[in-house]
């Protein structure tokens, strides 16, 4: 204890000891950024055409691209979930109306986030694709029919 | 995958500590086998039963005696935290270190102002994707792209493209 309170001070007492430990800070930082595996988030929106024009206040972020890609009057987050997984380790996500979305996460390579992806439903895969995701970034898989609209789901990877 | 094969993974399914390869095989082999599935929703049930349990228990926890430890233990902390301005106090007179010190808090402040805020980067948004493999039982599929934010779109039908 005594000798790492005077490797402190002698550290912090000089520039380049400073340096020194910015430095490690920052080394510290990043490396810790990839230990916890990466999140992976689903959100189940459903979208509706209507008289009326609503749009889910949680979803602001996307409404750009939901504008520019869909046409639909209503937009409404039905399901949200978020899960921290080990590469190599799957999980899968109830989807309304019974469905299953398998996610994958394999490596982070480039930037991107390599997955597999699966959406099931009534004994079927919707979907079954192999996906490099950018880091931070949003897939969408649409299309399934769920009550009076179709469901929109949006898939993000982001590594910690 | 048989049933056999499958009830001996439906727990570890739900936990998703699955390989990735046998989470794919567990989740197609449950989706055509309605006992499965059944048995399946049972253990979901199950979790979520467990959950709420638990839950109420926390709830019914007496947390009255928590906050005076917590008081005794935060006044070591002032204490120690005092000690310690005084002896940045004794330091203060040296201007190179000072000048060091913040020098570093501002580095340190400003790569972490440009990591957080939003539109820091040229592309604020890019959610480029590479579909490296896409199979699907849908009659149709078809694959849309969001050209400001890259953003990838799979769309899947059963009556052909519609949107």
């Amino acid at each position: 204890m005594r000798a790492s309170s005077a490797w402190w001070r002698t550290s912090a007492t000089s520039p380049s000891g400073v340096a020194a430990l910015l430095l490690l800070a920052l080394v510290g930082g990043a490396a810790a950024a990839h230990a916890g595996g990466v999140a992976v988030t689903i959100g189940s929106v459903l979208a509706t055409d209507g008289e009326k024009r609503e749009f889910d206040s949680r979803l602001v972020a996307m409404k750009p691209q939901f504008d520019s890609l869909f046409r639909y009057s209503s937009y409404r987050l039905v399901k949200q979930e978020r899960r921290v997984l080990d590469w190599g380790q799957g999980a899968s996500f109830d989807i309304p109306g019974g469905r299953y979305l398998v996610v994958a996460p394999k490596e982070l390579r480039d930037a991107k986030v390599s997955m597999q992806v699966m959406l099931l439903e009534g004994g079927r895969p919707l979907i079954d694709t192999a996906v490099a995701l950018r880091d931070h970034g949003v897939l969408l898989v649409g299309g399934p029919k769920h009550q009076e609209g179709v469901l929109i789901i949006a898939i993000s990877a982001d590594t910690e | 995958m048989t049933c056999r094969e499958a009830e001996k993974l439906l727990d570890l399914f739900v936990d998703g500590e699955l390989e990735a390869r046998l989470m794919r095989a567990v989740a197609l082999h449950v989706t055509r086998c309605a006992p499965c599935e059944a048995l399946l929703q049972q253990i979901e049930r199950l979790q979520d039963a467990l959950a709420d349990a638990m839950t109420d228990a926390v709830a019914d926890v007496d947390f009255s005696r928590l906050w005076p430890s917590i008081a005794g233990r935060v006044d070591a902390v002032q204490r120690s935290w005092r000690g310690l301005r005084g002896r940045m106090h004794e330091l203060a007179w040296r201007p190179t270190l000072v000048a060091t010190a913040m020098a570093a808090v501002l580095a340190v402040s400003a790569i972490a102002l440009w990591r957080e805020l939003p539109g820091a980067t040229p592309a604020a948004v890019n959610n480029q994707a590479r579909i490296d493999a896409l199979t699907s039982d849908a009659a149709a599929v078809t694959l849309l792209s969001e050209p400001k934010t890259n953003t990838t779109v799979i769309w899947v039908s059963d009556e052909g493209p519609e949107r």
